[in-house]
C-alpha cells in the first residue's frame, strides 16, 4: 500500500474503522489496473463520437458563416467601388461638360467682341466717308457760287461803269 | 479506508466518508471500478446527449443550445489555439476541448449529491476521483505530445536528449514528472475536495458545506482548464519551429 489510510482519520480526529477486509480486496486508492485501460477507451471513444456530433458540425457551421461574411462583404465592398467609379466618372463628365461649356461662352464672347469691332470699324468708315463726301460737295458748291458770283461782279462792275460815263458824257 | 460519526452515545450514523474503496467488476481478465465507470458513462452520455441535441438544426444565425455551444467550441479552440498556435491548432481542438469537457463535466458531477444512489460497494463519485481516470487523462496525454513531436520532427525530437548530459537527466526527468504532475494534480484536488465536503458533512450537514460546494464548482472548472491548456502547451512545444532557436 502507497497510502497510510489512518491519516485522514487522525488528521480530522475522527474515530476511524478500518475497513481491512474490504481493503484487501479493493486495494485502496492506488489500484490501478483494468480501470484504466477502460479509462482510455472511454475516453477515446468520448473523443471520437464529440468530434463526430460536436467539433465537426460546430467548426463547419461557423466556417461556413464565416465565408458567407466574407462572400458578402466581398460583394458590398465590390458594389461600393463600383458605384464609387460610376460617381467618379459622373464628375469627370461634369467638369469636361463645365470646361466646353465654358470654352463655348469664351469663343462666342470673342466672336461678338469681333463682330462688334467689325461693325464699329464699318460704321466708322461710312461716316468718314459721308463727311468726306459731303465736305467735297460743299466745295463745288463753294467753288460754284464763288465762279457765279465774280461772273455777276464783272456784269454789275460793266454796268455801273458804262452808267457813270454815260452819266459824264451828258453833263458835257 | 472508511471514516465514520461513530461518537455521541448511540445515535445512528448519519454519514460516512469512504475512500478507497471500489464498487469492483470483473471484465474478463480486467477487474474494474464499477462506480468510476458508471460515472464516466454518466459523463458521457451528458456530454454526448447535449452536443447531439444542440447540433442537429444547426443554422447560420445560431439560437439557443446552437448558440450555447458555439461559444464553448469557441472557448476550446482558443484554448488550443492560444497554446498551440494559429498553424495547426484545428487538429488538436478535440483532444483539447474532450479533456476540458470530461474533466469539466466530471469534476462537476462529483458535487451532486451522489450519496442518494446506493450502490452495493464504495459510493459513487466523480470519475476525477479515481486515480486511474487520472492517470489515463495523462498518459493519453503524453501519447499525443510525443506523436505530435515525432510528426513534426521524426526523431530529432528527441535529439535534446542527447546535447548534454546534465540536461538529458532534466528532460528524462521531465519526460517521467509531467505525466505524474498532470494526473496527480487533478486526482488529489478532486480528492480532496470531495473528502472535505464529505467531513463537512458528517459534521454539519445543513447550510455549511454549501459556500465550500460553490468555491468546488469553481475549482473544479479551473482544474479542467489547468489539465487541458498545460496538454495544449506540451502539444504546442511539441510542434513548433524549433529553427528560430538554433
Amino acid at each position: 500500500m502507497l497510502f497510510d489510510p489512518g491519516w485522514a482519520a487522525h488528521l480530522l480526529l475522527l474515530a476511524a474503522e478500518e475497513a481491512a477486509a474490504a481493503e484487501a480486496e479493493s486495494g485502496g486508492l492506488f489500484d490501478f489496473g483494468g480501470t484504466l485501460v477502460l479509462q482510455i477507451v472511454n475516453f477515446l471513444l468520448l473523443m471520437t463520437i464529440l468530434s463526430a456530433v460536436f467539433y465537426g458540425p460546430i467548426s463547419r457551421v461557423i466556417e461556413e458563416r464565416s465565408e458567407y461574411i466574407r462572400s458578402n462583404a466581398g460583394s458590398a465592398q465590390r458594389r461600393f467601388d463600383e458605384a464609387k467609379a460610376l460617381a467618379d466618372q459622373y464628375e469627370q463628365e461634369l467638369r469636361t461638360t463645365r470646361l466646353e461649356a465654358q470654352q463655348v461662352i469664351a469663343a462666342a464672347e470673342a466672336e461678338a467682341q469681333k463682330i462688334r469691332a467689325q461693325q464699329l470699324a464699318e460704321a466708322q468708315r461710312e461716316a468718314q466717308e459721308r463727311i468726306a463726301q459731303a465736305q467735297a460737295d460743299l466745295d463745288k458748291q463753294k467753288q460754284a457760287a464763288l465762279a457765279s458770283l465774280s461772273g455777276e461782279v464783272e456784269a454789275i462792275s460793266r454796268t455801273l461803269s458804262e452808267k457813270l460815263l454815260s452819266d459824264s458824257a451828258r453833263r458835257f | 479506508m472508511e471514516l465514520a460519526l461513530a461518537t455521541l452515545g448511540n445515535q445512528p450514523l448519519i454519514a460516512a466518508v469512504e475512500v478507497g474503496k471500489h464498487l469492483t467488476w470483473q471484465l474478463g481478465p480486467l477487474s474494474v471500478h464499477g462506480q468510476t465507470m458508471i460515472t464516466t458513462w454518466v459523463v458521457m452520455l451528458l456530454l454526448i446527449g447535449l452536443t447531439f441535441i444542440g447540433t442537429r438544426k444547426l443554422q447560420r444565425v445560431p439560437s439557443g443550445l446552437q448558440n450555447f455551444l458555439e461559444y464553448a467550441y469557441d472557448l476550446l479552440a482558443s484554448i488550443a489555439r492560444n497554446q498551440i498556435g494559429e498553424k495547426q491548432y484545428r487538429s488538436w481542438v478535440p483532444l483539447i476541448g474532450t479533456i476540458f469537457l470530461f474533466v469539466l463535466f466530471a469534476n462537476w458531477l462529483g458535487q451532486l449529491p451522489l450519496r442518494l444512489f446506493h450502490i452495493p460497494e464504495g459510493e459513487l463519485a466523480s470519475p476525477t476521483n479515481d486515480i486511474n481516470t487520472t492517470v489515463a487523462l495523462s498518459l493519453i496525454a503524453l501519447v499525443s505530445y510525443i506523436y505530435a513531436g515525432l510528426r513534426k520532427s521524426g526523431f530529432g525530437y528527441f535529439k535534446h536528449y542527447f546535447e548534454s548530459p546534465i540536461l538529458a537527466a532534466v528532460w528524462v526527468l521531465e519526460f517521467f514528472t509531467r505525466p505524474l504532475s498532470l494526473s496527480i494534480r487533478l486526482f488529489g484536488n478532486i480528492l480532496a475536495e470531495e473528502l472535505v465536503v464529505a467531513v463537512l458533512i458528517l459534521l454539519v450537514p445543513i447550510l455549511v458545506p454549501v459556500p465550500l460546494m460553490i468555491l468546488f464548482l469553481l475549482t473544479g472548472a479551473i482544474q479542467a482548464l489547468v489539465f487541458s491548456t498545460l496538454t495544449a502547451s506540451y502539444v504546442g512545444e511539441a510542434v513548433e519551429d524549433h529553427d528560430d532557436h538554433h
